[in-house]
Protein backbone atom coordinates (compact mmCIF):
# COMPACT_ATOMS: atom_id res chain seq x y z
CA UNK A 1 0.00 0.00 0.00
CA UNK A 2 1.39 3.45 -1.07
CA UNK A 3 0.19 6.76 1.15
CA UNK A 4 -0.41 10.07 -0.45
CA UNK A 5 2.62 11.82 1.19
CA UNK A 6 5.17 8.66 0.50
CA UNK A 7 7.97 9.79 -2.00
CA UNK A 8 7.57 8.39 -5.76
CA UNK A 9 10.44 8.88 -7.85
CA UNK A 10 10.47 11.09 -11.38
CA UNK A 11 12.20 13.50 -13.21
CA UNK A 12 10.33 16.80 -12.50
CA UNK A 13 11.65 19.81 -11.69
CA UNK A 14 11.05 19.64 -8.06
CA UNK A 15 12.09 15.69 -8.07
CA UNK A 16 15.86 17.11 -9.35
CA UNK A 17 16.46 19.86 -7.22
CA UNK A 18 18.49 19.14 -4.04
CA UNK A 19 16.52 18.55 -0.88
CA UNK A 20 18.13 21.23 1.11
CA UNK A 21 16.24 23.71 -2.09
CA UNK A 22 13.24 22.30 -1.80
CA UNK A 23 13.25 23.18 2.64
CA UNK A 24 14.30 26.87 1.25
CA UNK A 25 11.48 26.77 -1.02
CA UNK A 26 8.90 25.48 2.08
CA UNK A 27 10.44 27.76 3.90
CA UNK A 28 10.17 30.83 1.62
CA UNK A 29 6.31 29.62 0.90
CA UNK A 30 5.84 29.57 4.69
CA UNK A 31 7.04 32.96 5.09
CA UNK A 32 5.20 34.50 2.08
CA UNK A 33 1.93 33.08 3.35
CA UNK A 34 2.30 35.10 6.47
CA UNK A 35 3.12 38.19 4.34
CA UNK A 36 0.49 38.22 2.38
CA UNK A 37 -3.24 39.16 3.74
CA UNK A 38 -4.31 36.96 0.69
CA UNK A 39 -3.01 33.34 1.76
CA UNK A 40 -5.72 31.38 -0.56
CA UNK A 41 -3.15 33.31 -3.44
CA UNK A 42 -0.46 31.18 -1.61
CA UNK A 43 -2.29 27.51 -1.49
CA UNK A 44 -3.12 27.71 -5.10
CA UNK A 45 0.17 28.85 -6.18
CA UNK A 46 1.68 25.91 -4.03
CA UNK A 47 -0.76 23.30 -6.06
CA UNK A 48 0.12 24.78 -9.21
CA UNK A 49 3.76 24.50 -8.58
CA UNK A 50 3.23 20.83 -7.30
CA UNK A 51 1.30 19.94 -10.65
CA UNK A 52 3.72 21.93 -12.95
CA UNK A 53 6.91 21.78 -11.72
CA UNK A 54 6.35 18.35 -9.58
CA UNK A 55 4.35 16.67 -12.37
CA UNK A 56 1.94 15.78 -9.68
CA UNK A 57 -1.91 17.11 -10.39
CA UNK A 58 -4.44 17.99 -7.22
CA UNK A 59 -6.19 14.57 -8.66
CA UNK A 60 -3.70 12.15 -7.27
CA UNK A 61 -3.87 13.68 -4.04
CA UNK A 62 -7.18 15.12 -3.45
CA UNK A 63 -8.39 13.45 -0.01
CA UNK A 64 -5.48 15.94 1.41
CA UNK A 65 -7.44 18.88 -0.41
CA UNK A 66 -10.80 17.29 0.93
CA UNK A 67 -9.35 17.14 4.77
CA UNK A 68 -8.22 21.08 4.19
CA UNK A 69 -11.87 22.27 4.28
CA UNK A 70 -12.49 21.08 7.47
CA UNK A 71 -9.28 22.56 9.27
CA UNK A 72 -9.87 25.77 7.18
CA UNK A 73 -13.29 25.80 8.37
CA UNK A 74 -12.75 25.10 12.21
CA UNK A 75 -10.00 27.91 12.47
CA UNK A 76 -12.64 29.84 10.57
CA UNK A 77 -15.43 29.26 12.98
CA UNK A 78 -13.07 29.77 16.09
CA UNK A 79 -11.73 33.22 14.77
CA UNK A 80 -15.30 34.20 13.12
CA UNK A 81 -13.53 37.36 11.08
CA UNK A 82 -11.36 37.39 7.67
CA UNK A 83 -8.33 36.70 9.88
CA UNK A 84 -9.40 33.44 11.00
CA UNK A 85 -9.75 32.35 7.11
CA UNK A 86 -6.50 33.59 6.83
CA UNK A 87 -5.23 31.75 9.15
CA UNK A 88 -7.40 28.82 8.04
CA UNK A 89 -5.45 29.30 4.60
CA UNK A 90 -1.98 29.51 6.03
CA UNK A 91 -2.48 26.24 7.53
CA UNK A 92 -3.29 24.72 4.45
CA UNK A 93 -0.83 26.35 2.47
CA UNK A 94 2.18 24.98 4.98
CA UNK A 95 0.10 21.16 5.12
CA UNK A 96 0.40 21.50 0.94
CA UNK A 97 3.90 22.65 0.43
CA UNK A 98 5.41 19.61 3.16
CA UNK A 99 3.24 17.02 1.31
CA UNK A 100 4.83 18.32 -1.94
CA UNK A 101 8.04 17.54 -0.17
CA UNK A 102 7.52 14.47 0.92
CA UNK A 103 5.95 13.56 -2.48
CA UNK A 104 9.10 14.76 -4.63
CA UNK A 105 12.01 14.00 -1.85
CA UNK A 106 14.11 10.70 -1.28
CA UNK A 107 14.04 10.80 2.59
CA UNK A 108 17.98 9.38 1.88
CA UNK A 109 18.91 12.27 -0.21
CA UNK A 110 17.48 14.35 2.36
CA UNK A 111 19.72 12.77 4.80
CA UNK A 112 22.85 12.96 2.67
CA UNK A 113 21.90 16.97 2.16
CA UNK A 114 21.81 17.41 5.75
CA UNK A 115 24.75 15.66 6.59
CA UNK A 116 26.64 17.75 3.35
CA UNK A 117 25.50 20.48 5.35
CA UNK A 118 27.10 19.80 8.53
CA UNK A 119 24.15 17.74 10.33
CA UNK A 120 26.52 14.46 12.22
CA UNK A 121 25.47 11.33 10.11
CA UNK A 122 23.98 9.71 12.99
CA UNK A 123 21.68 12.18 13.47
CA UNK A 124 21.03 12.76 9.57
CA UNK A 125 20.22 9.14 9.07
CA UNK A 126 18.13 8.92 11.95
CA UNK A 127 15.88 11.70 10.44
CA UNK A 128 16.18 9.93 6.39
CA UNK A 129 15.41 6.57 8.10
CA UNK A 130 12.45 7.75 10.50
CA UNK A 131 10.75 9.72 7.54
CA UNK A 132 11.24 6.46 5.39
CA UNK A 133 9.81 4.63 8.30
CA UNK A 134 7.37 6.50 9.11
CA UNK A 135 4.79 4.97 6.17
CA UNK A 136 6.10 1.47 7.40
CA UNK A 137 4.56 2.88 11.00
CA UNK A 138 1.11 4.38 8.92
CA UNK A 139 0.28 1.04 7.44
CA UNK A 140 0.88 -1.22 11.10
CA UNK A 141 -1.70 1.71 12.20
CA UNK A 142 -4.38 0.68 9.74
CA UNK A 143 -4.07 -2.69 10.70
CA UNK A 144 -4.07 -2.82 14.60
CA UNK A 145 -6.95 -0.37 13.94
CA UNK A 146 -8.75 -2.68 11.62
CA UNK A 147 -7.82 -5.94 14.38
CA UNK A 148 -9.75 -3.55 17.24
CA UNK A 149 -12.41 -3.95 14.57
CA UNK A 150 -11.79 -7.96 14.54
CA UNK A 151 -12.17 -7.59 18.45
CA UNK A 152 -15.47 -5.97 17.85
CA UNK A 153 -14.21 -2.65 19.15
CA UNK A 154 -15.49 0.95 18.16
CA UNK A 155 -14.37 4.04 20.11
CA UNK A 156 -12.63 6.91 21.27
CA UNK A 157 -9.69 4.82 23.16
CA UNK A 158 -8.78 3.36 19.84
CA UNK A 159 -5.50 5.51 19.59
CA UNK A 160 -4.47 4.72 23.02
CA UNK A 161 -5.01 0.97 22.52
CA UNK A 162 -3.40 1.53 18.94
CA UNK A 163 -0.57 2.84 21.26
CA UNK A 164 0.92 -0.44 22.93
CA UNK A 165 0.89 -3.10 20.03
CA UNK A 166 2.34 0.07 17.77
CA UNK A 167 5.07 1.04 20.22
CA UNK A 168 6.37 -2.13 20.85
CA UNK A 169 6.65 -3.11 17.46
CA UNK A 170 8.46 -0.05 16.68
CA UNK A 171 10.27 -0.90 19.99
CA UNK A 172 11.59 -4.39 18.41
CA UNK A 173 12.10 -3.55 14.60
CA UNK A 174 14.34 -0.48 15.82
CA UNK A 175 16.60 -2.79 17.50
CA UNK A 176 16.74 -5.74 14.95
CA UNK A 177 17.94 -2.27 12.25
CA UNK A 178 20.36 -0.90 14.53
CA UNK A 179 21.97 -4.70 15.01
CA UNK A 180 21.60 -5.08 11.28
CA UNK A 181 23.12 -1.73 10.29
CA UNK A 182 26.23 -2.48 12.99
CA UNK A 183 26.84 -5.43 11.26
CA UNK A 184 26.98 -3.41 8.44
CA UNK A 185 29.55 -1.03 9.31
CA UNK A 186 27.51 1.73 9.76
CA UNK A 187 29.93 3.05 12.80
CA UNK A 188 32.98 2.06 11.04
CA UNK A 189 33.75 5.62 9.28
CA UNK A 190 33.45 7.42 13.20
CA UNK A 191 35.00 4.75 15.15
CA UNK A 192 38.16 4.82 13.14
CA UNK A 193 38.02 8.56 12.42
CA UNK A 194 37.98 7.88 8.79
CA UNK A 195 36.12 9.77 5.82
CA UNK A 196 32.78 8.51 5.43
CA UNK A 197 32.15 8.15 1.17
CA UNK A 198 28.47 8.45 -0.07
CA UNK A 199 27.93 6.62 -3.55
CA UNK A 200 24.66 8.96 -4.34
CA UNK A 201 25.86 12.76 -5.81
CA UNK A 202 23.58 14.76 -3.82
CA UNK A 203 24.56 18.61 -4.43
CA UNK A 204 23.56 21.86 -5.21
CA UNK A 205 24.05 22.72 -8.91
CA UNK A 206 22.74 25.92 -11.27
CA UNK A 207 19.30 25.09 -11.26
CA UNK A 208 19.12 25.17 -7.14
CA UNK A 209 20.59 28.54 -7.10
CA UNK A 210 18.43 30.11 -9.38
CA UNK A 211 15.49 28.42 -7.65
CA UNK A 212 16.63 29.66 -4.27
CA UNK A 213 17.40 33.50 -5.82
CA UNK A 214 14.25 33.24 -7.03
CA UNK A 215 12.44 31.71 -3.45
CA UNK A 216 14.29 35.07 -2.13
CA UNK A 217 13.48 37.40 -4.36
CA UNK A 218 9.58 36.60 -4.38
CA UNK A 219 9.57 36.49 -0.85
CA UNK A 220 10.99 40.15 -0.42
CA UNK A 221 8.80 41.41 -3.32
CA UNK A 222 5.99 40.07 -1.14
CA UNK A 223 7.34 41.74 1.87
CA UNK A 224 8.00 45.10 1.00
CA UNK B 1 -22.61 -20.26 2.72
CA UNK B 2 -20.25 -17.73 1.80
CA UNK B 3 -20.52 -16.13 -1.19
CA UNK B 4 -17.83 -14.03 -3.25
CA UNK B 5 -19.66 -12.42 -5.99
CA UNK B 6 -17.49 -10.92 -9.02
CA UNK B 7 -15.80 -8.82 -6.39
CA UNK B 8 -13.14 -6.36 -7.85
CA UNK B 9 -10.65 -4.24 -5.87
CA UNK B 10 -7.84 -1.56 -6.54
CA UNK B 11 -5.03 -0.48 -4.41
CA UNK B 12 -4.73 3.38 -5.97
CA UNK B 13 -3.98 2.62 -9.95
CA UNK B 14 -2.83 -1.26 -8.69
CA UNK B 15 -5.14 -3.62 -9.33
CA UNK B 16 -5.40 -6.12 -6.55
CA UNK B 17 -8.27 -8.54 -7.08
CA UNK B 18 -10.68 -9.02 -10.48
CA UNK B 19 -14.03 -10.18 -10.65
CA UNK B 20 -13.09 -12.92 -8.33
CA UNK B 21 -16.32 -15.55 -7.65
CA UNK B 22 -16.15 -18.24 -5.32
CA UNK B 23 -18.30 -20.09 -3.26
CA UNK B 24 -18.67 -22.22 -0.07
CA UNK B 25 -20.36 -24.09 2.45
CA UNK B 26 -21.22 -23.46 5.97
CA UNK B 27 -18.09 -25.46 7.87
CA UNK B 28 -15.74 -26.04 5.56
CA UNK B 29 -11.81 -25.41 5.75
CA UNK B 30 -10.48 -23.98 2.65
CA UNK B 31 -6.75 -22.47 1.72
CA UNK B 32 -6.49 -19.59 -0.04
CA UNK B 33 -3.18 -20.09 -1.67
CA UNK B 34 -1.25 -18.51 -4.61
CA UNK B 35 2.23 -16.53 -4.94
CA UNK B 36 2.98 -12.80 -3.13
CA UNK B 37 0.89 -10.46 -4.40
CA UNK B 38 -1.96 -12.48 -5.89
CA UNK B 39 -4.78 -11.00 -4.33
CA UNK B 40 -4.74 -13.60 -1.09
CA UNK B 41 -4.57 -11.38 1.67
CA UNK B 42 -6.49 -8.62 0.23
CA UNK B 43 -9.65 -11.20 -0.88
CA UNK B 44 -9.50 -12.20 2.96
CA UNK B 45 -9.37 -8.72 3.80
CA UNK B 46 -12.36 -8.08 1.66
CA UNK B 47 -14.17 -10.69 3.22
CA UNK B 48 -13.66 -9.80 6.61
CA UNK B 49 -15.40 -6.35 5.31
CA UNK B 50 -12.07 -4.02 6.31
CA UNK B 51 -11.66 -3.31 2.41
CA UNK B 52 -14.55 -2.03 0.63
CA UNK B 53 -14.30 -3.85 -3.16
CA UNK B 54 -15.11 -1.49 -6.27
CA UNK B 55 -17.57 -3.90 -7.34
CA UNK B 56 -19.15 -6.97 -6.06
CA UNK B 57 -20.18 -8.03 -3.09
CA UNK B 58 -19.56 -10.81 -0.43
CA UNK B 59 -22.51 -12.46 1.54
CA UNK B 60 -22.30 -14.60 4.49
CA UNK B 61 -25.35 -16.53 5.06
CA UNK B 62 -27.09 -13.87 2.74
CA UNK B 63 -26.00 -11.11 4.76
CA UNK B 64 -23.97 -8.87 2.99
CA UNK B 65 -20.64 -7.62 5.41
CA UNK B 66 -20.40 -4.63 4.16
CA UNK B 67 -23.20 -2.90 4.92
CA UNK B 68 -22.56 -4.00 8.79
CA UNK B 69 -20.73 -2.26 11.22
CA UNK B 70 -17.62 -3.69 12.64
CA UNK B 71 -19.54 -4.63 16.13
CA UNK B 72 -22.41 -6.77 14.25
CA UNK B 73 -20.14 -8.31 12.16
CA UNK B 74 -17.70 -9.77 14.19
CA UNK B 75 -20.04 -12.67 14.98
CA UNK B 76 -20.68 -13.29 11.42
CA UNK B 77 -16.96 -12.94 10.42
CA UNK B 78 -13.41 -13.43 12.44
CA UNK B 79 -10.12 -12.17 11.40
CA UNK B 80 -6.88 -13.18 12.80
CA UNK B 81 -3.54 -10.96 11.57
CA UNK B 82 -0.58 -12.52 10.41
CA UNK B 83 1.39 -10.86 12.80
CA UNK B 84 0.30 -11.40 16.56
CA UNK B 85 1.90 -8.69 17.75
CA UNK B 86 -0.38 -6.09 15.88
CA UNK B 87 -3.82 -7.64 17.62
CA UNK B 88 -2.59 -7.87 21.16
CA UNK B 89 -4.16 -4.98 23.34
CA UNK B 90 -4.42 -5.87 26.71
CA UNK B 91 -2.70 -6.48 30.12
CA UNK B 92 -2.76 -10.35 30.91
CA UNK B 93 -3.69 -13.40 28.28
CA UNK B 94 -6.95 -13.71 30.19
CA UNK B 95 -7.70 -9.94 29.63
CA UNK B 96 -6.87 -10.02 26.08
CA UNK B 97 -9.34 -12.70 25.26
CA UNK B 98 -12.29 -11.24 27.19
CA UNK B 99 -11.88 -7.48 25.43
CA UNK B 100 -13.72 -8.63 22.36
CA UNK B 101 -16.29 -10.91 24.67
CA UNK B 102 -16.79 -7.04 26.74
CA UNK B 103 -17.04 -5.26 23.42
CA UNK B 104 -20.39 -6.62 22.02
CA UNK B 105 -21.77 -7.59 25.25
CA UNK B 106 -21.19 -10.56 26.74
CA UNK B 107 -20.01 -9.92 30.25
CA UNK B 108 -20.23 -11.81 33.65
CA UNK B 109 -20.36 -15.53 34.03
CA UNK B 110 -21.12 -16.65 30.58
CA UNK B 111 -17.88 -14.71 29.38
CA UNK B 112 -15.92 -16.45 31.74
CA UNK B 113 -17.40 -19.57 30.61
CA UNK B 114 -16.37 -18.44 27.11
CA UNK B 115 -12.64 -17.07 28.21
CA UNK B 116 -11.73 -20.37 30.18
CA UNK B 117 -13.11 -22.71 27.66
CA UNK B 118 -10.90 -21.30 24.85
CA UNK B 119 -7.91 -21.07 26.70
CA UNK B 120 -8.18 -24.87 27.30
CA UNK B 121 -8.82 -25.33 23.68
CA UNK B 122 -5.91 -23.58 22.98
CA UNK B 123 -4.01 -25.21 25.87
CA UNK B 124 -3.33 -21.19 27.01
CA UNK B 125 -5.49 -22.06 30.57
CA UNK B 126 -1.85 -22.02 32.65
CA UNK B 127 -0.45 -19.05 31.57
CA UNK B 128 -3.94 -16.94 31.69
CA UNK B 129 -2.36 -14.45 33.99
CA UNK B 130 0.77 -13.59 32.09
CA UNK B 131 1.14 -10.67 29.64
CA UNK B 132 0.62 -11.69 26.14
CA UNK B 133 3.70 -10.02 24.72
CA UNK B 134 6.21 -12.16 27.18
CA UNK B 135 4.55 -15.38 25.55
CA UNK B 136 6.69 -17.23 22.86
CA UNK B 137 5.78 -16.24 19.38
CA UNK B 138 3.94 -19.47 18.72
CA UNK B 139 1.92 -18.92 22.04
CA UNK B 140 1.17 -15.55 20.84
CA UNK B 141 -0.19 -16.67 17.33
CA UNK B 142 -2.51 -18.96 19.37
CA UNK B 143 -3.97 -16.24 21.52
CA UNK B 144 -4.62 -13.82 18.53
CA UNK B 145 -6.26 -16.82 17.33
CA UNK B 146 -8.71 -17.15 20.41
CA UNK B 147 -9.34 -13.45 20.98
CA UNK B 148 -11.08 -13.99 17.48
CA UNK B 149 -12.33 -17.39 18.05
CA UNK B 150 -13.87 -16.57 21.50
CA UNK B 151 -16.38 -14.32 19.32
CA UNK B 152 -17.79 -17.39 18.06
CA UNK B 153 -17.43 -16.38 14.47
CA UNK B 154 -19.58 -18.59 11.61
CA UNK B 155 -16.28 -17.82 9.52
CA UNK B 156 -13.06 -17.42 10.57
CA UNK B 157 -10.46 -16.14 8.35
CA UNK B 158 -6.65 -16.62 9.00
CA UNK B 159 -3.82 -14.74 7.37
CA UNK B 160 -0.59 -17.04 7.39
CA UNK B 161 -0.88 -18.29 10.86
CA UNK B 162 2.26 -20.30 10.61
CA UNK B 163 4.24 -18.01 9.42
CA UNK B 164 8.16 -18.04 11.27
CA UNK B 165 6.96 -20.98 13.61
CA UNK B 166 8.58 -24.27 14.02
CA UNK B 167 7.35 -27.18 12.20
CA UNK B 168 5.43 -28.55 15.56
CA UNK B 169 3.95 -25.14 16.53
CA UNK B 170 2.90 -24.64 12.85
CA UNK B 171 0.75 -28.11 12.97
CA UNK B 172 -0.07 -27.50 17.07
CA UNK B 173 -1.54 -24.42 15.34
CA UNK B 174 -3.62 -25.95 12.16
CA UNK B 175 -4.71 -28.24 14.86
CA UNK B 176 -6.29 -25.76 16.98
CA UNK B 177 -8.21 -24.26 13.97
CA UNK B 178 -9.17 -27.97 12.60
CA UNK B 179 -10.87 -28.37 16.54
CA UNK B 180 -12.54 -25.01 15.82
CA UNK B 181 -13.39 -26.03 12.76
CA UNK B 182 -14.72 -29.61 13.17
CA UNK B 183 -15.66 -29.18 16.91
CA UNK B 184 -17.88 -26.15 16.68
CA UNK B 185 -18.77 -26.03 13.08
CA UNK B 186 -17.31 -22.76 12.18
CA UNK B 187 -16.22 -21.99 8.43
CA UNK B 188 -12.12 -21.67 8.36
CA UNK B 189 -10.28 -19.89 5.63
CA UNK B 190 -6.48 -20.32 6.18
CA UNK B 191 -4.43 -17.48 3.67
CA UNK B 192 -1.03 -19.92 3.63
CA UNK B 193 2.13 -20.83 1.40
CA UNK B 194 2.55 -23.98 3.58
CA UNK B 195 1.96 -26.50 0.73
CA UNK B 196 2.53 -29.38 3.06
CA UNK B 197 -0.02 -27.87 5.75
CA UNK B 198 -2.95 -27.19 3.38
CA UNK B 199 -2.34 -30.89 1.98
CA UNK B 200 -2.86 -32.04 5.68
CA UNK B 201 -5.84 -30.16 6.43
CA UNK B 202 -7.82 -28.41 3.92
CA UNK B 203 -10.58 -29.76 2.60
CA UNK B 204 -10.81 -27.00 -0.27
CA UNK B 205 -7.99 -25.02 -1.99
CA UNK B 206 -8.30 -21.72 -3.91
CA UNK B 207 -5.37 -20.90 -6.01
CA UNK B 208 -4.91 -17.35 -6.84
CA UNK B 209 -2.69 -15.64 -9.73
CA UNK B 210 -2.16 -11.76 -10.62
CA UNK B 211 -6.03 -10.95 -8.49
CA UNK B 212 -8.00 -13.58 -9.96
CA UNK B 213 -8.41 -17.34 -8.92
CA UNK B 214 -7.07 -19.62 -11.50
CA UNK B 215 -7.70 -23.26 -9.63
CA UNK B 216 -10.58 -24.09 -6.98
CA UNK B 217 -12.09 -27.10 -5.87
CA UNK B 218 -11.33 -30.37 -3.20
CA UNK B 219 -7.56 -30.04 -2.48
CA UNK B 220 -6.44 -33.24 -4.47
CA UNK B 221 -8.11 -31.91 -7.66
CA UNK B 222 -6.74 -28.63 -6.92
CA UNK B 223 -3.05 -30.09 -6.86
CA UNK B 224 -3.84 -33.11 -9.78
CA UNK B 225 -4.81 -29.83 -11.93
CA UNK B 226 -1.57 -27.87 -10.39
CA UNK B 227 0.84 -31.02 -11.38
CA UNK B 228 -0.95 -31.00 -15.37
CA UNK B 229 -0.32 -27.14 -15.64
CA UNK B 230 2.27 -25.79 -17.54
CA UNK B 231 2.79 -22.64 -15.25
CA UNK B 232 1.54 -23.91 -12.31
CA UNK B 233 0.16 -21.17 -9.54
CA UNK B 234 0.65 -23.77 -6.83
CA UNK B 235 3.71 -26.68 -6.04
CA UNK B 236 1.96 -29.52 -4.57
CA UNK B 237 3.87 -30.88 -1.72
CA UNK B 238 6.79 -33.45 -2.74
CA UNK B 239 4.77 -36.15 -1.10
CA UNK B 240 1.74 -35.17 -3.49
CA UNK B 241 3.93 -34.97 -6.61
CA UNK B 242 5.00 -38.41 -6.02
CA UNK B 243 1.76 -39.72 -5.70
CA UNK B 244 0.68 -38.39 -9.23
CA UNK B 245 4.07 -39.49 -10.92
CA UNK B 246 2.99 -42.90 -9.30
CA UNK B 247 -0.64 -42.55 -10.75
CA UNK B 248 -1.59 -43.55 -7.38
CA UNK B 249 -5.70 -43.12 -6.96
CA UNK B 250 -7.01 -41.64 -4.45
CA UNK B 251 -4.27 -39.52 -4.03
CA UNK B 252 -2.33 -39.06 -1.22
CA UNK B 253 -2.11 -35.95 0.42
CA UNK B 254 -0.18 -36.75 3.26
CA UNK B 255 2.78 -39.42 4.09
CA UNK B 256 -0.06 -41.29 5.98
CA UNK B 257 -2.20 -41.80 2.98
CA UNK B 258 0.81 -42.50 0.62
CA UNK B 259 1.51 -45.69 2.89
CA UNK B 260 -1.59 -46.77 2.81
CA UNK B 261 -2.36 -46.46 -0.49
CA UNK B 262 1.20 -47.91 -1.91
Amino acid sequence: MKFIYQFTSGHSLLHRLDPRTKLILAAATLVISFLTGSPWWVLGGVVLVIWIFGGTSPIQYWPVLVLMVPLVTAVLLVHRSREGLEVGFRLAAMGITFLGFSMTTDPFDLGIALYYSGVPYRVSFMIAFALRFFPLLHEEMSIIRDALKARGYQGIGTVALTALPLGLGALRRSQKIALAMEMLGFSYAEDMAIQRTILKDIRLRRLDYIVIALAIAVTFVVGT
Amino acid sequence: MIEVNHVSFQYGEVRALYDVTMEFTTGSFVSIVGPNGSGKTTLSRCMAGFLRPRSGSIRIDGINIQKLRPRERVQLVGYVFQNPDHQLFKETVEEEVLFGLANIGVRGHAADVRVTSMLERLELDTKRHMHPFRLARGDRQRLAIAAVAVLEPRVLIVDEPTTGQDPVRAREIMDVLRDLNRGKGTSVIVVTHAMDLVAEYAVSIVAMASGTIVLSGPARDVFRQAARSDKPPISPPPIVRLGIKLGLDPLPLTIEEFVRAS
